[in-house]
C-alpha cells in the first residue's frame, strides 16, 4: 500500500468524535404525525390560535405533497409516522445566569469545546443554546435589549412579540414552499428569533448551537431573522450531534428578511453525525434556507462549512428584490465514507443593479458523492445584474464522485453572468513540490486542502473560523493537520 | 407521477400499421409514459410535446411534393456527393451517390436498423418515437484506410407548401478503421405550413478513424425539429462536430458522444442564432467511459429580440476513466431584454485523476471593445456588428470547407442586426 493510500485509509477510518449522548429527562409526544400531534405541540408551547391554524394549514398542504426525488442522493425513505415530533428537556425555568443551567447540559457543551462560560468570557458571543428544540440558556440578553435587539427562542418570540412573528413568519419561505418546508411549518418545535431594529449595528456575533439529542427525535428548527432598515447583524449557527444508528431526520427552515440598507451575514458550521464507515446511520439534513433582500442596497451573505450528515440537501438562497442589493454564498462541503451532499444556492435577481457571488468548494473522499446544484435567475427587469459563480471540486480517492448542476437563466440583456467549475485531484506535482521542501505527504495534503478552502474559510467570523478549521481537520484527520 | 396525455400520439398511431408489431410496441410504451413535457428535466425549457399537441392534431399524411430545385444551391449544386431526403423520403432523382469504392451508400427504404449495431447508453422518448416512425434513411460506410477527398452532403428538405409535414429519417454512418471523412448535413425548409422533423443519425468511428461532422440548420419558423446524434468513438479515433443553427421554430439537438476506446477524442463546436420567436436548444453529453480520453466543447449563442437559447452540456466521467481531460465552455450574448438564455453546464465525475472544467458566460458586447473601435472611427452599429461577427467567427472559422464557410458568413452578415 502506498503512502497516499495509507493516508486515505487512515482518514477514511476516522470515527466520529462527538458521538455520545447525555441522558436528559424528556417530555415527548408519541410517535407519528397527525392533526392531533400538531395540536399537542401547539398546546404544549401555549401558542395562539392563529399559529395553530397556520400549522394545520401547512400540514394539510403537506399531505398533498410528494417527497422530492430530483436531488442527486439516494437514501432509505423516511417513515414520517415513525418519528417523535416533539421532545423537550423538562426543566424550563427562566434563567439569568449560567449557574442555573443543568450541570449535565453544561457538560455536554464542555465536551463539544464550546462551553458557554468560555464563549461568554473570551469571545463576547451571546449564545442561545438550543438543546433538542427548546432554548435553555440565553446570554447577553440584557446588553442586546438595551439596543432594542430581540434575540430569543422562537417560542418566547411567539409569546412576547406576536406581531413581529405573525408579520414575517412564512414571508420568505411560505409554508407550502416545498415538502420539507411544509413539514417543518406543521411541526416546528422551536428555534431562534432575531430582530435588529432600524439603524442598529449589532455589536456582537449572535450564535446558536443546535444539538439533536433524543433518539428518534426529528429536529424541526425554525429560525427567523429580521434586519430592519440600516441594521447589521452577523449570525452564527453551529451543529454537532451524537452517534446514533437509526437515521435521524432534520428538516429546518431558516428565513431571513433584510430591509433597505441592512446587512445580514449568516454563517454555519455543520458537523452532524455522518454515519459510520459502512454508511449506517447518520443524519438526513433536508434544510430550507432562504433570505430576501427586500429593500434597496440590502445585503445578505451565506457562509457554510458542511462536514457532517449522511445526506445533505440544502440550498441557502437569496431573493434580490431591492435595487442594488447583494447576495453572497460561500460554501465548503466535505464528504467522506458514504456521505452524500447535494448542496448549492439560488440567486434570484429581481431588482436593478443586483449583484451575486457564489464560491463553492467541494471535497469528496471515500465512497462519498458531492454535488453542487445552483440556480442563477436574472429576471427581465434586473438590468445590469451581475453574477459570478465558481465551483471547484477536489477528489480524494478513486471511488468518490463530484458533480456540478448549475442552472443559469437570463432574461435581461444587460446582465453579466459568469460561471466556472473545475474538478481535479491533488496533483502529484503539487505533493512533490511540498515533499521537496520538507513537508511530508500528510502535511502537504493538509496545506493544499486548506488552501483550496481558504477563500471560503476567510469569510467566516474569526471566532468561527477557528472552529471550522478544527472541523475540517477532524473530518480529514489522518490526511490533514 | 401522472402521465401526460398526448393527443399527438393518436396521430402517430395512425402512421404505423397494426401488423408492424415492434413499432406498435414502441408506440404503446410511449403512450404509457407520455412524451416529455415541461415537468421533465430534459425538456423543461423546450416544450415540444405541447407544440405538437396543438399544431399536429389534425395531421393525416404528408402531401406529395414536386420540388425539383435544390435549396442552398450555391453549395449543393456543386456538391460531388449528395443524398437528398424530401419530407423524410429518399429522393434519388436529386441525389448524386459516390462513384468510387471508398464510400458505400445504401438507402434504407424500410428504415430498419442495420444488424450488429450497438445501442448507445442514451435514451430519449423522441428517439424512441423516431424508431417507431422512421420509414427511410441511409447507411454509409467509409472503407478501411480510405480518405475521400470531397465531403458527402445529406440534405433534409422539408417542403410544406401543400400541407403539414412529418419526417423521421434515421441514418447509420460507419467510419471504418483508419478512414478519414467529412459529412455535412443540411436541414432546410420551405412552405408556409408546419413541419415536424424528428431525425436521428447514428455514427460509429472505428479505431484510428477521423470523422468530421458538420450540421447546418437553415430551417424557417414553420419548422419544429428534433435532431438526435449518437456517436460511438473507438480507441485513438476522433470525432469532430460543428453545429451551426440559424433558424427554426423550435430546434432541439441531442448529441451523445460515447468515448469507448482509450485515447479517443471528441471536439464539439456550436453556434446558434435563433430567429425572432424561435428557439434553439442544444443538449450535449460527452461520456468518458474509459481512461485517457480527451474532449473539448465550445458552444456560442447570439440571442436577438424574442429569441430563446437553451444549452445543457453534460460531461460524464465514468468510474475508472482516469486521466480524462474534459473541457466545456458556453458563451452567450443577449442583445435584447426579450431574449432568454437557459444554460446548464453539468459535470458528473466518478473518477479522481481527471482534469475537468467548464465555464459559462452570459453578457453583452464588451463596452471597452466597443469604445476601442469607436475611437478608431467606426460608428456604433458597425462596431457592434464587427464584434458580433468576431464572436461568431471563433466557431465559423473551424469549418474546413471554404465555400461552405463563405456561404454561412454571408448569411450571418445578413442576420446580424445593423
Amino acid at each position: 500500500m502506498s503512502k497516499d493510500d495509507q493516508i486515505l485509509e487512515e482518514f477514511t477510518s476516522k470515527e466520529y468524535e462527538h458521538g455520545w449522548s447525555v441522558d436528559l429527562e424528556m417530555d415527548q409526544a408519541p410517535k407519528g404525525l397527525n392533526e392531533e400531534i400538531i395540536r399537542f405541540i401547539s398546546k404544549k408551547k401555549e401558542e395562539p390560535e392563529w399559529l395553530l391554524e397556520w400549522r394545520l394549514k401547512a400540514f394539510r398542504h403537506w399531505q398533498q405533497m410528494h417527497e422530492p426525488t430530483w436531488a442527486n442522493v439516494t437514501y432509505q425513505k423516511v417513515d414520517y409516522q415513525d418519528i417523535i415530533y416533539y421532545a423537550a428537556p423538562k426543566q424550563k425555568k427562566k434563567l439569568n445566569s449560567l449557574d442555573e443551567v443543568d450541570p449535565e447540559l453544561r457538560e455536554t457543551f464542555e465536551k463539544l469545546g464550546i462551553s458557554l462560560e468560555e464563549q461568554k468570557r473570551l469571545t463576547g458571543v451571546a449564545v442561545d443554546a438550543v438543546l433538542d428544540s427548546v432554548s435553555v440558556a440565553t446570554t447577553f440578553k440584557e446588553t442586546l435589549a438595551e439596543l432594542g435587539i430581540i434575540f430569543c427562542s422562537f417560542s418566547e418570540a411567539v409569546k412576547d412579540h406576536p406581531d413581529l412573528v405573525r408579520q414575517y413568519l412564512g414571508s420568505v419561505v411560505p409554508p407550502t414552499d416545498n415538502f420539507f418546508a411544509a413539514l417543518n411549518s406543521a411541526v416546528f418545535s422551536d428555534g431562534s428569533f432575531c430582530y435588529i431594529p432600524k439603524g442598529v449595528h449589532c455589536p456582537m456575533e449572535l450564535s446558536t448551537y443546535f444539538r439533536i439529542n433524543a433518539a428518534n427525535t426529528g429536529q424541526f428548527e425554525r429560525t427567523l431573522i429580521i434586519a430592519d432598515e440600516g441594521a447589521y447583524v452577523s449570525y452564527l449557527e453551529g451543529c454537532t450531534a451524537p452517534m446514533r444508528d437509526e437515521n435521524q431526520l432534520h428538516a429546518a427552515v431558516v428565513e431571513i428578511y433584510v430591509h433597505k440598507d441592512a446587512e445580514v451575514k449568516y454563517s454555519t458550521v455543520q458537523n452532524w453525525y455522518p454515519g459510520d464507515k459502512e454508511g449506517k446511520g447518520g443524519i438526513y439534513n433536508f434544510v430550507t434556507k432562504r433570505g430576501i433582500c427586500a429593500g434597496d442596497n440590502a445585503k445578505l451573505s451565506w457562509t457554510q462549512v458542511e462536514t457532517g450528515s449522511a445526506v445533505t440537501w440544502k440550498y441557502p438562497s437569496c431573493i434580490l428584490k431591492g435595487d442594488n442589493s447583494i447576495g453572497e454564498f460561500y460554501s465548503v462541503a466535505v464528504t467522506n465514507n458514504h456521505q452524500q451532499a447535494d448542496t448549492g444556492t439560488k440567486m434570484i435577481h429581481l431588482g436593478k443593479n443586483t449583484k451575486s457571488r457564489i464560491v463553492s468548494k467541494g471535497i469528496s473522499a471515500g465512497k462519498s458523492q458531492n454535488s453542487y446544484r445552483g440556480l442563477v435567475d436574472i429576471s427581465k427587469r434586473a438590468s445590469n445584474a451581475r453574477n459570478f459563480s465558481q465551483c471547484d471540486s477536489l477528489l480524494l480517492g478513486s471511488d468518490c464522485g463530484a458533480h456540478t448542476f448549475p442552472y443559469i437563466q437570463v432574461k435581461n440583456h444587460s446582465a453579466q453572468v459568469e460561471h466556472e467549475a473545475t474538478t481535479s485531484k491533488i496533483g502529484e506535482d503539487q505533493i512533490f513540490y511540498c515533499n521537496q521542501r520538507g513537508l511530508d505527504t500528510e502535511e502537504a495534503i493538509a496545506l493544499i486542502v486548506n488552501g483550496f478552502s481558504k477563500e471560503v474559510l476567510n469569510k467566516l467570523p474569526m471566532e468561527f473560523a477557528v472552529e471550522a478549521q478544527k472541523l475540517l481537520a477532524l473530518t480529514l484527520e489522518g490526511s490533514v493537520g | 407521477m401522472e402521465v401526460q396525455q398526448n393527443n399527438i400520439l393518436e396521430v402517430f398511431d395512425r402512421q404505423v400499421p397494426a401488423s408492424d408489431k415492434p413499432r406498435r410496441e414502441l408506440l404503446q410504451k410511449l403512450a404509457a409514459s407520455g412524451l416529455p413535457d415541461r415537468k421533465h428535466e430534459e425538456y423543461r425549457y423546450t416544450p415540444v410535446s405541447r407544440l405538437l399537441d396543438k399544431e399536429f392534431a389534425d395531421f393525416t399524411a404528408n402531401p406529395a411534393t414536386e420540388t425539383t430545385t435544390l435549396p442552398v444551391a450555391g453549395i449543393l449544386a456543386e456538391a460531388e456527393q449528395l443524398v437528398v431526403f424530401i419530407n423524410g423520403e429518399y429522393a434519388p432523382h436529386l441525389s448524386r451517390l459516390p462513384q468510387d469504392q471508398m464510400i458505400k451508400v445504401t438507402p434504407l427504404s424500410s428504415g430498419s436498423q442495420p444488424t450488429a449495431w450497438d445501442k448507445p447508453a442514451f435514451s430519449d422518448r423522441y428517439l424512441d418515437l423516431n424508431r417507431a416512425l422512421t420509414k427511410s434513411g441511409v447507411q454509409i460506410t467509409i472503407a478501411t484506410g480510405s480518405a475521400p477527398a470531397s465531403p458527402l452532403y445529406i440534405l433534409h428538405l422539408t417542403d410544406t407548401a401543400r400541407g403539414k409535414v412529418m419526417a423521421a429519417p434515421a441514418h447509420y454512418i460507419q467510419a471504418e478503421e483508419n478512414s478519414q471523412f467529412t459529412l455535412v448535413e443540411v436541414f432546410s425548409s420551405e412552405g408556409a405550413n408546419q413541419g415536424f422533423v424528428n431525425a436521428a443519425i447514428h455514427l460509429q468511428v472505428a479505431r484510428h478513424a477521423r470523422l468530421n461532422h458538420i450540421k447546418v440548420g437553415l430551417d424557417t419558423l414553420s419548422t419544429t425539429r428534433l435532431d438526435h446524434t449518437l456517436v460511438q468513438v473507438a480507441d485513438s479515433a476522433s470525432y469532430n462536430t460543428i453545429n451551426i443553427g440559424l433558424g427554426g421554430r423550435m430546434i432541439r439537438n441531442n448529441l451523445y458522444i460515447g468515448l469507448q476506446g482509450e485515447h479517443a477524442e471528441a471536439h464539439l463546436y456550436g453556434l446558434y442564432l435563433p430567429e425572432a420567436n424561435g428557439l434553439i436548444d442544444h443538449h450535449t453529453a460527452v461520456d468518458h467511459r474509459v481512461p485517457h480520453c480527451n474532449s473539448n466543447e465550445l458552444y456560442k449563442g447570439i440571442l436577438a429580440a424574442d429569441t430563446t437559447g437553451v444549452f445543457n452540456g453534460k460531461v460524464f466521467v465514468r468510474p475508472g476513466a482516469q486521466k480524462t481531460n474534459a473541457f466545456q465552455s458556453n458563451k452567450n450574448i443577449l442583445l435584447d431584454d426579450s431574449a432568454t438564455i437557459n444554460t446548464k453546464p453539468q459535470l458528473e465525475i466518478w473518477a479522481d485523476d481527471v482534469k475537468c472544467s467548464h465555464g459559462c458566460t452570459t453578457g453583452q458586447i464588451d463596452k471597452e471593445q466597443l469604445f476601442y473601435l469607436r475611437a478608431r472611427g467606426l460608428d456604433e452599429a458597425s462596431a457592434r456588428k464587427l464584434l458580433l461577427r468576431a464572436f461568431a467567427e471563433e466557431i465559423i472559422e473551424k469549418l474546413a470547407i471554404e465555400e461552405l464557410r463563405e456561404y454561412l458568413e454571408e448569411i450571418l452578415d445578413s442576420k446580424l442586426p445593423d
